[in-house]
């Protein structure tokens, strides 16, 4: 299980990551999210909301309320090309932070 | 029984309690909160427990809306601060309407306000066009600024007299021997005489011999002719255009005779015609004939063109662009000096075409710089009494619209919005005021016109620059009289107007607008105290003993004919009729006696001399005026030494003296003794047979000066007829039907000797009556300013008159007690007021000879006084009466 602080501060790439492969919906990113970690990320679900409408106001997402037949009217979320640059930042940060721990990780041995 | 839609709509509920979640954001959630509820659902759990974790799923609303709180404050912060347009259109109806409502709630104010910036703005213009005019004369000549009419400076030990004229052959002189002078004209004005074409015979005033530069120098626009010949021929004559219509008609003027005469009669030929002069000139000529043509008239020519030793024409020369006043005049006369007596110690002096009629070398009083000066300063304070006013009122207009300001300001005006407001308010006030003084302006026109006997003209006021000038003062005013609006109230806060905490608030505004009251007042003071005083002195001027009869005595103007070479036959004829009391004959009036000899006498000094003004009368003439004989005796036929030559000391002319001559010969006792005139080289020997007592010969702004009377029956210029009983009609018609009879081909032209009084005096009974004007003006607009101010003052006070009168005040006392207030004021501004208006007094005072003794007039400060404090109680009191009797139960309710 991640950590909280772990957790918060992977929120804004990962749904980051979700809308750029496509516009989605909350329930629907908190699945995803859910699916994709293998439930080592516990999201409450009601914090993701006031999470998606901060990265709107920052520019990196937008929004659209869809009404589908059939379906209950659904608010979309897409990525924007400044998200686009934000998730490549993020991406290129959390690999560093990996890197870094790997080899300092697996180095210990070694080095002792 | 679980019931999802009610859950979820208890569930909504309760989120919603938090303020920071949006409709839409609730519903978003609540779309989640379905699809959660849906899958539990699906996975097989019932009603009640899916619908449980789908709300444990969610987490707590407070989590929530504290994560949601602090997008909230991001977006606040962020968010640029709301800043309203410079103009709001939509709000411009808004402030229209208030400003409506503003003036209907205090209409009488309104009215006030503008009425008095008007009246305050017109009189401002009606003066600046007075002065504009008085200082376009003469501006018509293009050369203006060059030509420089010679003056002589005469040092006669205790004074400098100047004469207006030169001596005949200067002008000339000065064209030859001084480079600069490039062009030279004289005129030698006649005043009036016969002019006749065919059966058409006029008597024309402005008839002047004149040098051919007149019409080179002058411009004197020539509608036939050309400046270059027109006086060239001594048969020669330039008319007006009005003279030409008159003697011609339709017909071509050119070419056609006039029949002259001036005392000898000769034909001329009109060879030009220049138009109309202006009305601003000194000196309008209307026939010119050339100087030239008085060598064939003048029975010694040559003596007058080489007179160097009278001042005797009006001349003129034309100067270069740049020169040296100082400069020109010596070397004039370094021209002069030759031609001077040992003892002659005569100076040319210059005095500027473009600048003598406000600042003449010469000046003997009337519509002079320091007058012009004198209205402009009046003016000036009447337009800053109007300008006070206006703000004084404005400002206590807009004290009741705090409350108007309180409101915008909480439904979201800014500070700058307010001012704007406000002031554009002002502005609107102004201008409106502006154009309404503008029309009052126009039609005060004529009155101006009336007063001043000017000819300012619509065009004139469009011309005058008045108009931009009364638009920026108008703006001026009305910025500073939306300054207290503007920026007092726009400062105001909210919470204080609501809370009706305005009441008690800085002393130093109403400290401002009592002084600017007081100001005012003193203004309105000086102004009726020097109206009251000018009239006191005219009045006194007027009716002073002038030492000889000017009332009811006929002056008959002769011009030419047998009458100017004596009057025997007309006095017998008209002495046979009861009615006629004297007749004499004259060179010159008595009220204006122009003509001085230097004379020395028995006992003075060698080289000592006074000049001696004199006149020619016939036999009769101290009868016929009333003037009487201090010693000796008057004229008589019976005495051969009054028509005596008086060229051998053993036959001396005998002459009358008058008191002030033997005085400054100092004698005691002057029957007997002798006088000898002195005239170049001439020595006229004189006996004094009798001395008359003193009499004014002139405007009273100058003393008596010494003066005597030689006898002579020709020539004569003036036929004094008295008249007795009071059928002055009748008796005028007697006179002229006698002179028909005598002269049937001379024109009767007659006068009253008093109407030459009246004009003396026309300048100062002018300034009378503009300082009349102006002072009613500046007392109106100091009431309006006063009245305002109380009716603020009492509204002010609604309450406290109200608690008064509840407890038991009576009504007078009530007014006694508003009154008190501004009575305090009045006798400020009197205090204010009198030292001023006596200084100026004082000095205006010096310039008449004979005046009425300041401090002995201390009634008219003390009635000005009154007269302020009647009007400031009369405005004040309505006021205070209608404050005072209203109902205390409508005053406390107020508010």
């Amino acid at each position: 299980m991640a950590s909280k602080t772990l957790t918060a501060a992977s929120t804004r790439p990962l749904i980051l990551a979700i809308v750029a492969r496509g516009e989605d919906y909350g329930y629907s990113i908190i699945r995803r999210v859910k699916t994709a970690s293998k439930g080592n990320l516990e999201w409450t679900d009601g914090m993701l909301y006031p999470v998606l409408q901060r990265m709107e106001m920052d520019g990196l997402i937008s929004s659209a309320w869809k009404l589908t037949e059939g379906q209950r009217p659904r608010r979309y979320y897409a990525i924007t090309e400044e998200g686009r640059r934000e998730l490549d930042k993020e991406l290129a940060s959390w690999r560093s932070v990996w890197k870094a721990l790997a080899r300092l990780a697996e180095a210990r041995p070694a080095e002792d | 029984m679980f019931h999802l839609e009610e859950e979820i709509r208890k569930w909504k509920t309760s989120l919603l309690k938090h303020e920071v979640f949006e409709d839409g954001f609730a519903a978003e959630i609540e779309s989640h909160l379905r699809e959660a509820y849906e899958e539990g659902r699906l996975s097989g759990l019932d009603d009640a427990s899916a619908f449980r974790a789908a709300v444990d799923q969610i987490g707590s609303a407070d989590g929530i809306a504290s994560e949601q709180g602090k997008n909230r404050a991001v977006a606040m912060n962020r968010r640029a601060p709301f800043r309203p347009a410079r103009f709001m259109p939509g709000l411009a109806w808004s402030y229209v309407r208030s400003a409506l409502r503003a003036v209907r709630r205090a209409k009488g104010l309104a009215v006030i306000n503008i009425a008095g910036l008007s009246v305050g703005l017109a009189a401002f213009a009606l003066i600046l066009l007075f002065v504009q005019y008085e200082s376009r004369y003469e501006k018509h000549h293009v050369n203006a600024g060059r030509i420089y009419r010679l003056i002589i400076e005469q040092d006669l030990g205790d004074r400098i007299f100047l004469a207006n004229n030169s001596p005949v052959p200067l002008a000339e002189a000065l064209r030859r021997e001084v480079p600069e002078v490039e062009d030279f004209a004289r005129f030698f004005p006649r005043g009036r005489i016969i002019v006749a074409h065919g059966a058409r015979r006029f008597i024309e005033e402005g008839f002047s011999f004149a040098d051919p530069g007149a019409l080179r120098m002058f411009t004197y626009p020539m509608l036939k002719g050309s400046p270059e010949n027109a006086l060239a021929n001594n048969s020669s004559a330039v008319i007006t255009a009005s003279l030409a219509v008159k003697y011609f008609g339709d017909e071509e003027p050119m070419g056609k005779t006039l029949a002259l005469d001036f005392g000898a009669t000769v034909d001329v030929t009109v060879t030009g015609v220049i138009a109309d002069h202006p009305p601003t000139t000194d000196f309008a000529p209307q026939i010119l004939v050339p100087l030239e043509l008085l060598r064939s008239v003048r029975p010694n020519p040559d003596a007058f063109f080489n007179n160097w030793v009278s001042n005797q024409i009006r001349a003129y020369v034309l100067v270069p662009e740049t020169h040296d006043t100082a400069v020109l005049e010596s070397k004039f006369m370094e021209v002069f000096r030759p031609h001077l007596s040992e003892s002659d110690r005569r100076i040319i002096r210059l005095e500027r075409l473009e600048t003598a009629h406000l600042r003449p070398l010469s000046s003997d009083g009337g519509g002079g710089v320091r007058t012009l000066t004198l209205f402009l300063l009046c003016g000036i304070l009447v337009l800053v009494t109007a300008c006070i006013n206006f703000m004084n009122l404005a400002t206590a207009r807009s004290a009741g619209r705090a409350r108007e300001v309180g409101l915008r300001k909480v439904v979201g005006a800014a500070r700058p919005q307010l001012i704007r407001q406000f002031l554009g308010e002002s502005l609107v006030y102004a201008v409106i005021s502006m154009a309404i003084a503008i029309v009052i302006t126009i039609i005060a026109l004529p009155l101006l016109n009336l007063l001043t006997g000017q000819f300012v003209t619509l065009a004139d006021l469009g011309r005058s620059g008045a108009i931009p000038i009364l638009l920026g003062t108008a703006v001026l005013t009305g910025l500073f009289a939306g300054t207290y609006p503007a920026f007092y109230l726009s400062s105001l806060k909210p919470v204080r107007i609501f809370k009706n905490r305005l009441g008690e608030r800085g002393a130093g505004k109403a400290l401002l607008r009592k002084f600017l009251v007081v100001a005012q007042f003193a203004i309105s003071i000086i102004l009726i105290v020097s109206a009251l005083i000018f009239g006191r002195q005219l009045r006194f001027v007027q009716d002073k003993p002038l030492g000889f009869e000017k009332d009811r005595i006929l002056v008959l103007r002769v011009l030419s004919g047998p009458a100017v070479r004596g009057i025997a036959p007309l006095k017998a004829a008209l002495l046979q009729d009861p009615r006629i009391g004297g007749v004499s004959g004259s060179e010159q009036l008595p009220s204006s006696i122009g003509m001085y000899n230097n004379v020395t006498w028995e006992g003075a000094r060698p080289d000592e001399k006074i000049e001696i003004w004199f006149n020619r009368v016939d036999y009769d003439f101290l009868d016929t005026y009333g003037i009487e004989l201090a010693a000796g005796r008057d004229f008589s036929p019976e005495f051969p030494a009054d028509t005596a030559n008086g060229t051998d000391p053993q036959s001396p002319l005998g002459v009358i003296l008058n008191e002030e001559a033997v005085r400054r010969m100092g004698w005691s006792e002057a029957v007997g003794r002798q006088v000898v005139e002195i005239f170049g080289d001439r020595r006229t020997y004189l006996t004094v047979v009798g001395v008359v007592k003193d009499f004014h010969f002139t405007s009273l702004r100058s003393a008596i000066q010494p003066m005597n009377f030689f006898l002579s029956t020709a020539p004569i210029r003036f036929i004094s007829v008295k008249i007795q009983g009071d059928d002055l009609r009748g008796t005028m018609g007697f006179v002229e039907a006698a002179w028909k009879r005598l002269y049937p081909d001379f024109p009767f032209e007659s006068f009253f000797l008093d109407t030459v009084f009246d004009r003396y005096y026309r300048s100062e009974e002018r300034q009378r009556e503009l300082f009349g004007v102006l002072s009613l003006l500046a007392v109106f607009i100091a009431s309006l300013g006063l009245f305002g101010l109380a009716a603020h003052a009492a509204e002010q006070r609604t309450k406290e008159i109200g608690v008064r009168k509840a407890l038991g005040a009576s009504t007078i006392g009530i007014v006694r007690l508003l009154s008190w207030e501004f009575t305090r004021w009045v006798l400020a501004a009197n205090l204010l007021a009198w030292p001023a208006a006596y200084l100026f007094l004082t000095r205006w005072l010096q310039g008449f000879a004979y005046r009425i003794d300041l401090p002995a007039q201390w009634i008219w400060f003390v009635f000005a006084a009154a007269l302020s404090l009647v009007v400031a109680w009369l405005t004040v009191g309505i006021q205070a009466v209608k404050a005072a009797t209203a109902n205390p139960v409508q005053s406390l309710r107020y508010e």
